[in-house]
């Protein structure tokens, strides 16, 4: 059977709520809609929201986005004539980059050769019968996502230290899957190039921290001073806190232990004084510090998607086709009290009936909770429920 | 301020507009002819990698009007190859030039004659806006240059006197790169010098080896080599992905050193000792994602490293 109950489903969302709906600046924006069918309709102009609107309750479209950049021509068949004027800077923030543990529990993989299956992570190859047709089945839940808001405060933070941006020029926005994405709307970073913007994303994450910029060695190591700023001063005030017993979780003790031995790094550090004779060891340790940094305490965000003026967002208020679920725009006061899989349902009205094709964990969607369901057995439930285990392709409609 | 140190400045322009001379006189005034002379001399020193720091001691405005004649030239000429040389030859005699200038003098240059918002934190650290950092700083090579290893806070990067200078030399290099609008014939004797500097800068690039490239190339390095051969300066990374590339696809040593004569700080010595010790070391190019955080990559290919469009298309 076919997705047209769920596609009725999101039309009546839209009939319903496309008030909603609403795209800054829109008229230079170019808009991207996928159909239940799969098909891309990229290249388009929107002269209105109510153009728009109409156009969610008539297509009622699988996925809907437009472009973080402005354009002079965004109906433009190619880039290059689209004219570029600016583009917010736009920041990915996936569970799926997040080696969150719950993946282990509630992902699963099947061999559509030989129906062998079994647990995240999947295999590129099926163990049993060698075949590379290795369907995945994601999910979500409370705690990947409490793992993705995580990451989005991080990145909010260094954008206000690091950056200075506003917090007003902020904004968050669930995507209705599996994390967030978070735009900055301001001039001197909307006005930014593919260059500068990897050089952003760097920073973000802590990619390219580079050992001898920030252990510098000539006559005497200088460290960076607790009062700098981005990954230097983070590393002296890190430095700092393991000098005074406050050792993170992923530095191990044998290292904490050998720093605090080392005679005049905490002077250094509050001071600004150079180290003499510290031995290559202490060196070794304080780059292997810095490295460490970087990859705990980098934020994990898809750099490419931040390099790259010419990406998508979803359309606040329409309807993430994976999930059924709405995507959500916040400020980051209220990013802290956002429960996406309390707040963010959409689809309203009536009951469908499922059959189970991949087993379903036990989830909570709205105010009522779910499942488990096993393999083959079949259910009726009410229709958020009933598309988010079919979006997710665990379920089939019957 | 020292104007003759600061010919571009807008102090210095302030000057020349009170003195009035025109495109005529630039060409005609005998008061000026120290200043064509200069001028040429000023040209021939970039395109022969060298700088001259000479100083006009008794009449400062000699070197004033010596690099305004030196810019009619190159932009009349309009020969990128000379553009990158001489841009590369006055960010170079500015570093020089401006060692131990007074730190509000170079404050004032920057404010004034190159549009940054800069201010001084506190003793030798100058603060600027990281989108005016990030335009200056991509054109300076190595790690200690990108965002993420800088001191910034709340949007503004702080650099030392030291680094901040070599930020004004690029600005200015990236003002001289920067195509002008002149158009049309100069006066006689200006045509005149131009047609000498065009006879030595033809010499000059009939002496550099010629490349022939057989095979097809990753589109980063193509670029690479197509700037190099325009005389445009490259960060180390860039030469290092150059030389490592060139070198693994087989090309012999002393053809990679030739790639590198035509950049405007070639040295002989230096460069065959990096070129050997790559090929020593058997060094691969930088994985694409190092290169595309450097800025190097220029097109996504879905490679991870150059080398395999190399081998890929090759194969074909």
């Amino acid at each position: 059977m076919s997705l047209e109950p769920i596609r009725e489903a999101f039309r009546r969302y839209y009939k319903s709520y496309s008030s909603l709906v609403f795209v800054p600046e829109i008229k230079q924006r170019e808009f991207m809609f996928i159909d239940f069918q799969g098909t891309v309709m990229r290249h388009k102009a929107i002269r209105s929201i109510e153009e728009l609107r109409f156009r969610l309750e008539s297509e009622a479209p699988m996925h809907s986005y437009y472009s973080v950049a402005l354009y002079e021509d965004p109906g433009a068949k190619d880039m290059g004539s689209k004219g570029l004027r600016s583009a917010e800077l736009l920041f990915d923030i996936d569970a799926d980059l997040l080696e969150v543990p719950c993946r282990k529990e509630h992902d699963r993989w099947r061999c559509e050769s030989c129906g062998s299956q079994g647990t995240w992570p999947a295999p590129e190859e099926c163990p049993d019968c060698e075949s590379k047709r290795i369907k995945i089945f994601k999910w979500i839940c409370p705690s990947c996502l409490e793992a993705a808001k995580k990451e989005a405060f991080k990145l909010i933070d260094i954008l206000l230290s690091d950056l200075g941006i506003k917090q007003e020029h902020i904004l968050v926005a669930y995507t209705g899957n599996r994390g967030y994405h978070i735009r900055v709307r301001e001039e001197k970073a909307m006005s930014l190039d593919k260059v500068g913007r990897r050089e952003v994303a760097d920073l973000i994450s802590g990619l390219g921290i580079d050992t001898s910029a920030l252990i510098e060695k000539g006559r005497g190591v200088i460290l960076p001073r607790i009062e700098e700023g981005g990954w230097r001063g983070r590393f002296s005030r890190l430095l700092l806190s393991i000098l005074d017993g406050d050792v993170p979780s992923w530095v191990d003790e044998g290292t904490a232990n050998y720093l605090r031995s080392v005679p005049r790094l905490k002077e250094a550090l509050l001071e600004g004084k150079k180290l003499f004779g510290i031995g290559s060891k202490a060196i070794r340790m304080l780059r292997g510090l810095v490295t460490g940094m970087g990859k705990e305490m980098g934020v994990k965000i898809d750099v490419e998607v931040t390099s790259d003026p010419h990406r998508f967002t979803r359309i606040p208020n329409s309807l993430h086709g994976k999930s059924g679920l709405r995507a959500v725009t916040l400020t980051p006061p209220e990013l802290e009290f956002f429960d996406p899989l309390a707040m963010a349902i959409g689809l309203k009205g009536g009951d469908l009936r499922i059959k189970i094709v991949e087993s379903v964990p036990e989830f909570g969607l709205g105010r009522s909770r779910f499942g488990p369901y096993d393999y083959g057995s079949e259910v009726r439930l009410p229709i958020e429920a009933a598309a988010f285990i079919v979006l997710k392709g665990r379920g089939i409609l019957v | 301020m020292d104007i003759s140190k600061y010919p571009f400045s807008k102090e210095a322009a302030e000057l020349i507009e009170e003195e009035g001379y025109n495109l005529e006189d630039l060409a005609y005034h005998p008061d000026l002819s120290r200043a064509r002379e200069k001028a040429l001399k000023r040209l021939f020193s970039a395109i022969e990698g060298r700088i001259d720091l000479s100083i006009d001691e008794v009449r400062p405005m000699n070197d004033v009007y010596s690099f305004l004649i030196s810019r009619i030239i190159v932009e009349r000429l309009g020969d990128s190859f000379l553009r990158n040389r001489f841009a590369e030859h006055e960010a170079k005699r500015f570093l020089s030039l401006s060692e131990g200038e007074y730190l509000s003098n170079l404050v004032k240059l920057a404010e004034e004659s190159f549009g940054l918002g800069v201010s001084v934190l506190e003793g030798n650290l100058i603060v600027l806006p990281y989108d005016e950092y990030l335009k200056l700083a991509r054109g300076l090579g190595g790690e200690k240059w990108r965002l993420v290893n800088r001191d910034i806070r709340e949007g503004k990067v702080v650099v030392s006197d030291r680094d901040f200078r070599r930020l004004l030399a690029e600005a200015l290099r990236i003002r001289i790169l920067r195509r002008s609008d002149l158009k049309g014939e100069l006066p006689k004797p200006l045509e005149d010098l131009a047609e000498t500097v065009r006879n030595l800068l033809e010499a000059k690039k009939e002496s550099l080896p010629r490349r022939r490239i057989v095979g097809r190339l990753a589109p980063c390095i193509e670029e690479l080599l197509r700037k190099v051969s325009n005389g445009e300066n490259l960060p180390h990374v860039a030469r290092f992905t150059l030389a490592a590339y060139l070198l693994k696809i087989g090309w012999e040593k002393e053809k990679v050193i030739d790639v590198f004569r035509s950049l405007p700080d070639f040295k002989e010595k230096i460069a065959v000792y990096q070129v050997e010790q790559i090929s020593k070391k058997g060094y691969l190019p930088p994985s694409c994602s190092k290169l595309k955080s450097m800025g190097v990559c220029i097109e996504e290919c879905g490679l991870n490293n150059p080398l395999s469009y190399g081998r890929r298309k090759r194969r074909k």
